[in-house]
């Protein structure tokens, strides 16, 4: 029987061998660079929208001619902002006021990254990593390695190999931030936004993880790569529609903890214990989800 | 006596309507180089892929080096030569053997250099750096059998390994397997039968999912039981010789001009004796020789087990 030692060491032999692999696809290349093309994307949004509402009320102040009125409304103007910013970091926040306080710790423009990554990531993942055993199930890759460890041990360095290369993609996506926040904005704080940044990082990584679970489940289910991508796209829509579904049904709102969607918020919580239980919950969806395909994967010819 | 290194009984596996194994039997001993010989769609790489545990099967007994099936307890001892399965494209050679001796327990420095010595065993040293992806048909093949010495295993299944190479390599890979004799144990598919005779201790037919015949390549081609003489256009002393050695059985190929001497052997009747007595009787009612040998081919066998 293989002992856990020998499990985890091989699991971590195939991550760092996939991530090789993975890296040098011209796929992962292609994905990483529409990462940091609809980062960059994003961060130069947010800095126009900034701007634009900066140059709309300096005009406005311009355009008066008692001072008295300009730092009136110059005040307004950033109350007005404030209390927009407040209401939208509410609206994200799902309705919960100490997260969104804790939302706001976070510089806006690293705060609008994190959230268009977690938006992004399941749909990236779904298109990255459908084929993680699919794809060496269909080229029968999988035969070198099956006569030298477990499926098991498999298969988590598959899942491995997946989360790192997505925080890899995650990591590089932080440089358009950093570029052109500190090219575009007047006062660009460099030093906060990279703590900030790094404060985000793991969070993308752990979400990873949620979202991995059913992309894994679904290619451990079918051989071929395609019935792969499409049965991971199709799991991780139904889930989606399950936690909007799951939101608003009277006493069933715990169903929404069963689809990766439901993990983003709590990231965010002041509290660390939350947080913390969060990433654990996001590490049980990866391994249910994986589990139940692996009933499959584990009794299916290779 | 040794136990073997694989021994199935009654061995079934089904793929839907299609029954691929029928209650295969084999016994390969230790330190054996077995083949494996059948047509396509024989069911030769099912039966590689159930001993591997690729496939399960549905029905009989497997014992592979004293257990079932079961990769953990394999680990480094089963090696095997997939017939269809592909490298990853984007690593190099020596990567992928580095990272699959890895995963057999060896340390980085070690892994390294196994790669090294069995790429040298294919003959693909030079090539250790490059991109498998680039490869060759051939030299996929080739990594594929040198994957396959990773550690030495003690037991060894190679599915059609000289298929596709050159008649160089064919040859240097037949040599370096002849070279393991006695050390390891050896399963060959092939459909190359000089090839399995010239190199192969121990046979066994299959055919559309059974065992038809096994045993000892010297036993199935009748090498000590059976001689052949050809003869060149001249006379035919056929009843002749049969007057003159008795209690054998003698067969004339008008057509080949094959004559061909069955007989029971037994210490004093060796083949070499049973040469000698025939061609003096041939020679003497001046017949004018050709050729002379032992037994059948392993091919001429086959297709006789297969008619």
């Amino acid at each position: 029987m293989a002992t856990s030692s020998t499990f985890l060491r091989d699991a971590w032999l195939i991550a760092g061998f996939d991530l090789r692999e993975s890296i040098r696809t011209r796929r992962a290349l292609v994905l990483a660079l529409l990462y940091l093309l609809v980062a960059s994307i994003t961060s130069y949004i947010y800095v126009e929208v900034v701007r634009f509402a900066q140059e709309a009320t300096s005009e406005v102040i311009a355009g008066m001619s008692d001072a008295g009125d300009k730092i009136a409304a110059a005040s307004a103007a950033g109350a007005a902002e404030a209390a927009g910013y407040s209401g939208l970091l509410y609206v994200i926040a799902g309705g919960d006021q100490a997260i969104a306080n804790h939302l706001a710790t976070y510089p806006p423009m690293v705060l609008v990254f994190a959230w268009f990554s977690l938006g992004a990531l399941p749909w990236l993942i779904a298109l990255t990593s459908y084929d993680l055993v699919a794809g060496d199930l269909h080229l029968r890759t999988v035969r070198f390695v099956a006569l030298r460890t477990s499926r098991g041990a498999f298969v988590l360095g598959k899942l491995l190999s997946q989360v790192l290369l997505v925080a890899l993609i995650a990591g590089l996506g932080m440089l358009p931030v950093l570029l052109i926040g500190g090219v575009y904005l007047p006062r660009f704080d460099v030093v906060d936004t990279v703590l900030a940044l790094l404060r985000a990082w793991p969070i993308l990584a752990l979400f990873a993880f949620a979202v991995l679970g059913p992309v894994a489940c679904a290619s451990q289910l079918v051989r071929g790569p395609g019935a792969a991508r499409a049965l991971a796209t199709f799991f991780l829509f139904v889930l989606w529609i399950l936690g909007i579904w799951a939101a608003f049904a009277p006493g069933l709102s715990a169903l929404r903890w069963l689809t990766p969607f439901a993990y983003k918020t709590y990231f965010f919580h002041p509290d660390l214990l939350y947080r913390l239980m969060n990433a654990a919950g996001c590490a049980a969806l990866c391994a249910g989800y994986t589990w139940l395909g692996f009933q499959v994967f584990r009794r299916r010819d290779l | 006596m040794n136990a073997p290194a694989l021994a199935l009984a009654a061995v079934h596996k089904r793929f839907g309507a299609v029954h691929a194994l029928r209650g295969v039997d084999l016994r390969v001993p230790r330190g054996s180089i077995f083949a494996l010989i059948g047509p396509n769609g024989a069911g030769k790489t099912t039966l590689f892929s159930v001993v591997c545990g690729f496939l399960r099967a549905d029905q009989g007994s497997i014992d592979v080096l004293g257990g079932p099936p079961d990769v953990m307890r394999f680990k480094g001892r089963l090696a095997a030569l997939p017939q269809d399965a592909v490298l990853g494209r984007e690593l190099t050679v020596r990567e992928h053997l580095t990272f699959l001796a890895r995963l057999q327990g060896m340390s980085p420095e070690t892994a390294r250099r196994e790669a090294e010595r069995v790429l040298a065993i294919v003959d693909l040293g030079e090539l250790a750096g490059r991109r498998a992806g680039t490869l060759s048909h051939g030299q996929v093949k080739r990594v594929g059998v040198a994957q396959a010495f990773l550690g030495d295993p003690e037991l060894i299944l190679l599915d059609e390994p000289t298929a596709g190479l050159d008649p160089r390599h064919a040859h240097d890979l037949r040599e370096a397997l002849r070279g393991h004799r006695g050390q390891r144990t050896i399963v060959i598919s092939s459909h190359n039968l000089q090839e399995l005779e010239a190199i192969c201790d121990e046979a066994a037919f299959i055919e559309k999912g059974q065992t038809l015949e096994a045993g000892a390549v010297s036993a199935l081609t009748a090498q000590d039981a059976e001689v052949f003489v050809v003869l060149a256009p001249g006379p035919e002393p056929i009843d002749q010789l049969r007057a003159h050695l008795g209690d054998v059985a003698v067969e004339w190929d008008t057509q080949r001009r094959v004559l061909r001497v069955s007989f029971q052997p037994g210490p004093n009747r060796a083949a070499e004796d049973v040469i000698a007595a025939v061609l003096r009787e041939l020679l003497a009612q001046g017949a004018r020789i050709s050729g002379v040998g032992k037994g059948r081919s392993l091919e001429q066998r086959y297709l006789e087990a297969t008619r």
